[in-house]
């Protein structure tokens, strides 16, 4: 199967069974060979028990649309399936993302409006916390893909800028 | 409803309570209430439609209304709900109306029992300036400051400047109706004192409805040490020692402990005296805190929480006192059973707060559903949590999502206690701060006890995240591989069909005829 990490490396896994013991055949990262200890797995209940060398570890695994979450040994991670990715929207460098999920209190520019570098252009909260959106460059705002009030959620795409 | 059997000689008898909050810390007083005897009541929203609050509690009223100004800051609301329900006592817990003098006094005027001390306590406290005011006529020490009664931006700044060379800058502008960062301003030279208290004013006067500001010096390097108080109806007074809750982001606990690591008991004496006096000044009743800031061995009131605080559980553990049954106790109006020199402090409690942050985005908040929620078990361990798993987590209300609360022999054992509780919580769903407060345990300074306010912004300026460890990636991805090929993606589907071939005891009962 192929997925991608949360520091966007793509790993690709195939299984094998042998003999009705599941084994890895392979690990490749970012298409080259990754060299891994050996390692046995066996399913328990809703979770994945790992023994490698003589160590148990239990692994929690659910998921959630397209995003695994993945609970090892008190760490979490999260991947999401190579497919789902491709099929994303590309996000440019003027394309001002929810740096978390919330509601805005405010939108401070419209469309056309000159802006500069750290100008205040749209004010989020979360969680009793307010969060200003600034100009990471000068330019103009092309678009606002929000009003007041909107909930939205982290990544939604605010407003896009055009750099001068 | 009728009063239990313990408040007998009780002044201010009550059988049935209400609880007028939400998540953890209601189920915390729900659970309470019924160790007590008293029947509990919640008021609910349709965002708590599947809390485990409601199971709880014997009543669940509905609170119509989308905003907190419609549900759990609506005074009236809650009154009429407590009238419905047949409730005799409102215990407010802590955040939203627990600290509001009016509501207090509504609660009182309609008849109520109210689980808290006096409206006229809250309101002294509240403000800061009065507060100051206050503490400077009874000795306890302040933070270096002035307070301001001029009106004008001329004449406050003014006023300002001609103080600043006897405080010496930096200075921090705070609002007088303050509280959790806003109207703060930190200024640094004289020239930046000007847009600093417009800029304090306007925020002070958008969150509270109140411009008034002061200044203090700005103390660094500081650890913020509070005090836990007791007090009855009848002027007896007592401290439970302190906690240390150095550790913050965004002027926000993340991990507090009893005792501090660098309290010996001289300074305890002291400071336990300082909080005494505090309370006494204002006739408190009830149970309280007193926050000081402590700068090597003087100490200066910063604040005083006229309510249970979050960080309560450490405080019991060391001590053995149930903070929430004395406040049901004292608001009976029976006297406090416990003197001063029967306090004694055993071991050690440290308590985690497990947010809905993400630690690599600067602890910026995330919301998402609890797909998986296992939290941690064993000896020594508490967990007090408003949550189960199914339920979402969303932006309307604060992050705090459970605490984890250890207690051992001595700090080394409980520090270690408690990383291997953080390692066995598994929250599943959205992003958390688990895993930082496991790098907080692990850091030299913290082991140490040399923390202060300013630890965790210094040290992660910008946020946390996680080592490197490729291993890592690649048992998650094995993981989430052998999950996907064994049909494991339905988690609800394949729990169920578990539950029936794997529970021994099922298949036990199966064969009795």
């Amino acid at each position: 199967m192929k997925i991608i990490d949360s520091n966007n490396e793509k790993w690709d896994i195939s299984l094998q069974n042998i003999n009705q013991l599941q084994s890895i055949k392979n690990i490749n990262l970012n298409d080259e060979e990754f060299i891994f200890p050996e390692t046995e797995f066996a399913i328990k209940k809703n979770t994945v028990k790992i023994s490698q060398g003589g160590q148990i570890i239990i692994a929690n695994v659910v998921k959630n649309k397209d995003t695994w979450w993945v609970h090892i040994n008190g760490k979490v991670l999260t991947f999401t399936s190579a497919d789902s990715r491709k099929a994303g929207t590309k996000i440019t460098q003027g394309s001002l993302q929810a740096p978390m999920p919330g509601t805005i209190l405010d939108v401070q520019v419209s469309v056309g409006q000159t802006i500069e570098t750290g100008q205040s252009l749209l004010v989020m909260e979360a969680m009793k916390m307010e969060h200003k959106i600034t100009a990471p460059f000068s330019g103009t705002v092309e678009k606002i893909n929000c009003k007041k009030d909107q909930k939205v959620d982290r990544g939604f795409v605010l407003i896009e800028l055009k750099q001068n | 409803m009728l009063a239990p059997e313990w408040m007998k000689n009780a002044k201010f008898p009550f059988g049935c309570v209400l609880i007028a909050n939400r998540g953890e810390v209601a189920c915390r007083i729900a659970k309470a209430c019924k160790e007590l005897g008293l029947s509990a009541v919640a008021i609910y929203t349709s965002s708590d439609e599947n809390s485990p609050l409601l199971d709880l509690c014997d009543q669940n009223y509905f609170l119509e209304g989308q905003t907190l100004h419609e549900t759990f800051l609506n005074i009236e609301a809650i009154i009429t709900a407590a009238k419905a329900t047949g409730a005799q006592a409102i215990h407010p817990g802590f955040g939203f109306l627990s600290e509001s003098a009016e509501f207090a006094k509504e609660v009182i005027d309609a008849g109520l029992i109210w689980i808290g001390p006096s409206p006229e306590s809250i309101e002294i406290m509240g403000d800061k300036m009065s507060a100051r005011e206050k503490m400077k006529s009874v000795g306890v020490p302040l933070v270096p400051g002035h307070e301001v009664y001029s009106t004008g931006i001329k004449e406050i700044h003014d006023e300002l400047i001609e103080v600043s060379p006897k405080l010496g800058f930096p200075l921090l502008l705070k609002a007088s109706a303050g509280g959790g960062g806003k109207g703060m301003r930190v200024v640094n030279r004289p020239s930046e004192m000007a847009e600093a208290i417009g800029a304090a004013q306007r925020e002070a006067q958008t969150a509270f409805g109140d411009g008034r500001i002061y200044v203090e010096k700005l103390l660094t390097k500081c650890k913020h040490i509070e005090i836990q108080i007791l007090a009855d109806g009848y002027g007896n007074i007592i401290h439970l020692g302190e906690r240390e809750c150095s550790l913050q982001r965004r002027h926000q606990k993340v991990i507090e402990e009893c005792p501090s690591p660098v309290m010996e008991p001289r300074l305890r004496n002291l400071m336990g005296a300082a909080g005494i006096a505090a309370a006494a000044a204002v006739t408190y009743m009830g149970a309280g805190t007193v926050e000081f800031l402590l700068d090597g061995d003087k100490f200066y009131f910063l604040e005083m929480n006229t309510r249970l605080q979050v960080e309560h559980p450490v405080t019991e553990f060391v001590t053995g006192i149930d903070i929430v049954h004395q406040q049901f106790r004292i608001a009976a109006g029976l006297p406090l059973g416990i003197e001063q020199k029967e306090i004694t402090m055993k071991g050690h409690s440290i308590e985690s707060r497990v947010y809905a942050e993400d630690p690599s985005s600067g602890f910026l908040p995330s919301a998402g559903p609890l797909l998986r929620l296992k939290m941690p078990q064993g000896p020594g361990i508490r967990v007090d949590s408003g949550v189960i798993e199914g339920n979402t987590i969303d932006t309307n209300f604060d992050p705090m999502i459970a605490k984890i609360i250890v207690h051992a022999n001595n700090r080394e054992t409980a520090i270690m206690r408690m990383k291997n509780a953080l390692k066995e919580t598994v929250l599943l769903g959205l992003q958390t701060n688990i895993e930082f407060l496991h790098a907080l345990l692990c850091d030299d300074d913290v082991i140490n006890g040399d923390t202060d306010t300013n630890l965790i912004e210094t040290k992660w300026p910008n946020g946390w995240n996680p080592p490197e460890d490729p291993e890592l990636f690649a048992l998650g991805a094995i993981a989430c591989t052998i999950y996907e090929e064994n049909g494991l993606s339905s988690p609800l589907h394949s729990n169920n069909n578990q539950k029936i071939t794997n529970d021994p005891f099922l298949k036990l009962n199966n064969k009795f005829p």
